[in-house]
């Protein structure tokens, strides 16, 4: 028996967006990587259809789903394009989830309602090291807050029509709003290992100004690692999709390829490499619905989102360079999507995210 | 194990020339898909591709240990440059030197060695890979040639080279025994080079695939005697397996130097990087792990002077530097964060390098199966 029951609902989904994903995307999947083009058509598509703001509300014209929809329209669209699961999950997880979590009601629905309709919501990511004083200068001045600086990742940043960018200022961090045509802000692009669809980009900030009714969220208790939490969910479930696809891809090629006179298929390694595979997709995916269905009964998930995500991007490196072992050459080469599976779930990993804290903080919770 | 005077001082040479000169044009090189042609006229002048023939051959006789230390150093500095060394090295001028007469040395290890000319080794086909002896690629003998028919892919600088070591079989059914080798020339009637395959990585060098179209090569092209293609190319990627093995170490070494300098000169929250003991432990252990690949590559290469057997070490070489080799890229990015994967950082390419080592010249189930066979007997 599983663990996993499905409501009719969430089978829906799932069908919906399988379907989507191998129709509309499937036969582009492998050019727009390769041209490292934002998929415009693809995510206007999916607003349509409605599916771009699958966890606002509908009060906010939002689809209202669950996590575990959430993460069966992830992990389905993720197995054809991880960069289209990450655009899906930066807009749902770290732009609208704040807001609906911690905003304020003028600015829910000013903002909810543009990502409903289809707008990008841009994420600022906050920097991984401390930077010099050049590029990271906050002034206050009143209820305005001036910035100079730098950043170096910016998500959804060259589709957005907006962002959210976190500033930490002495022990506390403020959420602010602004538009993409901000006086003051210069995006640049961003050429990463992988998820080169997904439109990241880096910044330079003169003198932008922030305003103070724009901050829709002082975090003076920490509790920004709530919105880390949560976007742990919908980011392990892009690691799951590439795993998935990695593996079924494994095994297609096993049974096909002839060597020593039988498929490849036959040999010890080979089917030890596609069991270690499914042993660890098999686990996460466990951790990842068990989490999203904490999440949606409303029960305590920081921790279990945590192992969830390290699993999950450590399944999605695992089978994305097994995957290119099994493929021999021909997973090195650019003609078989292996070598993107690998590269996409090497940036998944450090999204948003350093595993060396998050374990750290595992270790912190234990031990308290 | 401890390195001569001499053996050191050769390194120092050697990277120098990779940090001054190699380590500037890797960046270009992967970007823009470039083929380092000014690298390998300096290399060549500099008698690295003669480290292991005599020197009436146009080589020094260095030595195996020598050129390990070569191809590490350059690797260290350019993955690219590393597999092309490599490849030219232990792929056409050992194989010529090995297999070739008197005649063939002069005429082709001589150029090849000197660095005058481009070598390439056309063993894989897109139906024989792990499995060598499957060669479908077949040639006949009419009227003194040899008319070889097939494709092989994956061949490492082929669109580049000027002298094709091949393989072909008198007949696939013949198994191993049928397999002879020889030499093509670049103009050869009936060669052709077909596509130039699109890479994860090592985009610096290049990779081909080759077309024989009753491609007529004359009888003297034979090398050794026919039949002899198996334990030819056999012995070749014993010696290979060495330099596949120095070049995974090299790439490795460099993401754990990239990691030591990155985190020596970055803080979160005011403290170093280099001060955190979950970084500090995965340093100690990378380290560790290179220090072990290097000495088993150090043993194979050894044994190879020495003329002793060296299959068993040489594969071992070869399956623990990659595996460890990927471990140390995959750490060293995970420990830059997402400025890792950027091109800012270099350790980005090293993974995407890094990952042809497990495959090239025998995966790392196909050393498995070398070594195994070594450990347990036939």
């Amino acid at each position: 028996m599983s663990f996993i029951k499905l409501n009719n609902e969430q089978k829906m989904i799932h069908d919906e967006f399988r379907k989507f994903a191998v129709s509309e995307i499937e036969p582009i999947a492998d050019e727009i990587e390769k041209n490292g083009v934002f998929p415009k058509t693809i995510v206007d598509k999916l607003a349509e259809l409605g599916l771009l703001g699958l966890i606002i509300p509908e009060k906010y014209g939002g689809v209202e789903l669950d996590m575990t929809s959430l993460c069966i329209a992830v992990e389905e669209i993720s197995k054809i394009c991880a960069s289209i699961g990450t655009i899906l999950v930066v807009n749902n997880c770290l732009v609208a989830y704040p807001l609906l979590k911690f905003g304020e009601e003028s600015l829910k629905e000013k903002y909810l309602n543009k990502l409903a309709a289809g707008e990008i919501g841009g994420f600022i990511c906050q920097p991984e090291i401390d930077l010099p004083e050049e590029k990271n200068d906050l002034k206050i001045e009143g209820e305005v807050f001036i910035f100079s600086g730098h950043r170096e990742f910016i998500l959804n940043g060259n589709a957005a029509n907006f962002y959210i960018f976190p500033i930490q200022i002495n022990k506390t961090t403020k959420y602010f709003i602004f538009d993409k045509n901000a006086k003051g802000f210069f995006s640049n692009s961003k050429n990463l290992l992988g998820m080169r669809a997904a439109g990241f980009t880096g910044a330079e900030f003169q003198d932008l100004i922030l305003q103070e009714k724009k901050c829709f969220f002082t975090d003076e208790k920490n509790i920004q690692s709530e919105i880390h939490n949560f976007s742990n969910i919908g980011l392990s479930a892009i690691s799951l999709g590439i795993a998935q696809s990695a593996l079924d891809t494994s095994i297609k090629y096993a049974k096909e390829r002839i060597q020593f006179g039988r498929p490849i298929a036959e040999f010890p390694m080979i089917r030890e490499m596609l069991t270690n595979m499914k042993i660890k997709i098999e686990t996460t995916r466990l951790l990842i619905y068990d989490v999203a269905s904490r999440f949606d009964n409303n029960e305590d998930y920081f921790e279990q989102s945590k192992i969830a995500r390290l699993t999950a991007s450590e399944t999605g490196i695992f089978c994305g360079l097994n995957s290119i072992q099994v493929h021999g050459g021909y997973g090195y080469m650019k003609d078989y999507p292996l070598e993107r599976y690998f590269r996409d779930a090497k940036v998944i990993q450090l999204l948003e995210a350093s595993p060396r804290i998050m374990r750290e903080e595992i270790a912190k919770g234990l031990l308290k | 194990m401890i390195l001569s005077e001499q053996h050191l001082k050769f390194r120092e040479k050697i990277k120098k020339f990779a940090e001054e000169v190699v380590a500037p044009r890797s960046i270009e090189l992967d970007k823009n898909d470039e083929f380092p042609h000014d690298l390998v006229k300096q290399m060549g002048e500099m008698g690295l591709y003669g480290l292991c023939v005599p020197e009436k051959y146009g080589g020094s006789e260095a030595g195996a240990l020598m050129y390990a230390i070569a191809v590490e150093e350059i690797s260290r500095a350019c993955g690219s440059t590393g597999i092309f060394f490599a490849a030219h090295t232990s792929l056409s001028v050992a194989p010529i030197y090995l297999a070739g007469n008197e005649e063939q040395k002069q005429k082709w290890l001589v150029p090849l060695a000197k660095g005058e000319k481009i070598g390439v080794f056309g063993l894989t086909e897109p139906n024989a890979g792990s499995d060598a002896s499957g060669t479908q690629t077949t040639y006949k003998l009419i009227d003194n040639e040899f008319v070889i028919n097939g494709d092989k892919c994956f061949i490492t600088s082929g669109h580049v080279a000027d002298i094709f070591v091949i393989t072909a079989t008198k007949d696939p059914a013949l198994g191993s025994h049928g397999i002879s080798a020889f030499v093509a020339e670049k103009d050869t009637p009936g060669f052709s080079l077909g596509k130039e395959e699109d890479k994860m990585g090592l985009r610096g060098s290049i990779t081909s695939e080759l077309v024989f179209d009753d491609c007529k090569i004359p009888k003297e092209n034979l090398l050794g005697k026919e039949g002899d293609g198996f334990k030819i190319f056999m012995q070749t990627l014993d010696g290979g397996r060495i330099s596949i093995g120095a070049l995974a170490l090299g790439i490795a070494q460099a993401a754990l130097d990239a990691t030591v300098k990155f985190v020596k000169s970055n803080s979160v929250s005011g403290k170093l990087l280099s001060k955190q003991q979950s970084i500090q432990s995965s340093i100690a252990e990378i380290g560790t792990e290179i220090e072990a690949a290097r000495l088993l590559i150090h043993q194979a290469a050894e044994l190879k002077d020495a003329g002793k057997p060296h299959t068993k070490q040489a594969a071992m070489g070869k399956y623990y530097a990659s595996l460890i080799g990927m471990k140390a890229t995959n750490k060293a990015i995970e420990i830059h964060g997402m400025l890792g994967l950027t091109k800012d950082y270099l350790v980005e390419r090293f993974i995407r390098d890094e990952k042809l080592m497990e495959i090239g010249e025998g995966t790392s189930e196909i050393q498995k199966i070398v070594i195994t066979r070594q450990i347990l007997g036939k």
